[in-house]
């Protein structure tokens, strides 16, 4: 599981700095919280959000904010809420990237918030299926 | 599984941390434009992908967009003459410092079927790039330069929705003694399209007009210089009920096929 999480970070951090303004970084960082629950996770999210920034010419420093706050906050409410379904993954992570496109000011932000969600969701079920074993644990 | 409590302190550090980035180093000099230095080499590939690929009907479009160039000089000579004419002064040929960027990434909705929105460039603050600078090919105006860091920056391209500029639309079929022509907003919108709204409803606007920039330079030289192209009319939408007209335009340039642009950095005019 650990190597698919690298691959799937990775190839999320080259198309958002490369190609898509799509917020794929978000939902990632949502499944890797969900499925590994370390505080590596918020370090994580301030080193991509940095390099991020770096790459794409922006703020330095306003990625990881939104990050680390939107993991925060899912923190927060995971007791209260059912958070290993696709419902919850497809609405959070839909909220996480109108958030993050709201505040970078990009155009789309609906539909590119949507798309983000249903890659997540699309890759919550593939997580879920390939690697059941490994939640039980969980 | 860890308790969420053990998640509070690594949070509040990572937020502190990120806060002191945000308000200390929001421009990203010294170390950061060092590890952009690292960094740009491993992703300037990726972005380069999907480029390159030129082909028959290209060359016959490349071809056909030196045409339109040389008509639209021929066209502001036309011009120049009727100023000439009627006012007696001339206007001075200027010169611009072009800086020659190479596109190392770029942003869209779904960058291999559209056209980008923004592209990242590898020339920045150090070469002279500041923000407001229009970003060129040829004589087309392909965007402006929005952010910008120490050894990159970042431009807004015609086509992205929150690009807009005042432009004048000149027929094809232009007559020496045409003085003014109809003028309008550019606007981006989605998928690198782009609209000319509130153009009066008396003025007349036909398809394969050339729309170029009626120019917003500071008094730097800053901004985006008049008379460079951004397409051609491709369709025009006239009510006669309506205050004004609106245009769709079809692009001069396509960046599909770039991996060069040039700032105009107007440093020399």
């Amino acid at each position: 599981m650990n190597a698919f999480f690298v691959l799937i970070v990775f190839l999320s951090f080259i198309l958002q700095a490369s190609y898509t303004s799509i917020p794929l970084l978000p939902g990632v960082l949502l499944l890797l919280y969900l499925f590994k629950r370390a505080e590596w996770v918020f370090v994580f999210a301030l080193v991509l959000g940095v390099l991020l920034d770096i790459v794409l010419v922006r703020k330095i420093g306003i990625s990881s904010l939104f990050f680390i706050g939107f993991l925060t906050i899912i923190s927060i409410y995971e007791r209260k809420l059912e958070i290993y379904t696709k419902e919850f993954v497809g609405i959070v992570s839909f909220l996480g990237g109108v958030g993050y496109l709201l505040i970078l000011g990009e155009s789309n932000v609906l539909l590119q918030a949507g798309l983000g969600s249903l890659m997540s969701v699309l890759l919550f079920l593939c997580v879920k299926r390939w690697f059941a074993k490994s939640m039980i644990a969980l | 599984m860890k308790q969420k409590n053990s998640f509070l302190p690594v949070t509040v550090i990572c937020l502190v941390i990120a806060s002191l980035l945000y308000v200390f180093a929001p421009r990203g000099e010294g170390f950061f434009s060092v590890l952009n230095l690292i960094i740009r080499p491993v992703l300037s590939p990726f972005g380069a992908l999907g480029t390159n690929r030129l082909s028959e009907l290209d060359t016959v479009k490349a071809e056909n967009r030196k045409l339109l160039e040389k008509l639209i000089t021929f066209q502001t000579i036309i011009i120049e003459n009727n100023a000439l004419r009627d006012q007696f002064q001339t206007t001075y040929p200027k010169s611009n410092l072009l800086v020659p960027a190479r596109i190392i990434g770029g942003q869209s909705l779904v960058a291999l079927v559209n056209s980008f929105e923004v592209v990242i460039l590898d020339k920045g603050r150090k070469d002279g790039v500041v923000v407001g600078q229009a970003v060129v090919v040829g004589k087309y105006l392909v965007g402006k330069v929005e952010r910008v860091g120490e050894y990159g920056s970042r431009a807004m391209l015609v086509g992205n929705p929150s690009f807009s500029l005042r432009v004048k639309i000149i027929p094809k079929d232009l007559e020496a003694q045409t003085v003014s022509f109809p003028l309008g907003l550019l606007k981006g919108k989605s998928a690198g399209q782009m609209d000319v709204e509130n153009v009066l409803l008396s003025e007349k606007i036909s398809v394969g007009d050339m729309v170029v920039s009626v120019g917003d330079e500071d008094e730097n030289g800053i901004g985006i210089m008049p008379d460079l192209i951004v397409g051609s009319v491709g369709s025009v939408d006239k009510k006669p009920s309506a205050l004004f007209q609106s245009a769709q335009i079809s692009p001069g340039i396509k960046l599909s096929n770039k991996n060069m642009v040039f700032v105009v950095t107007g440093a020399q005019r």
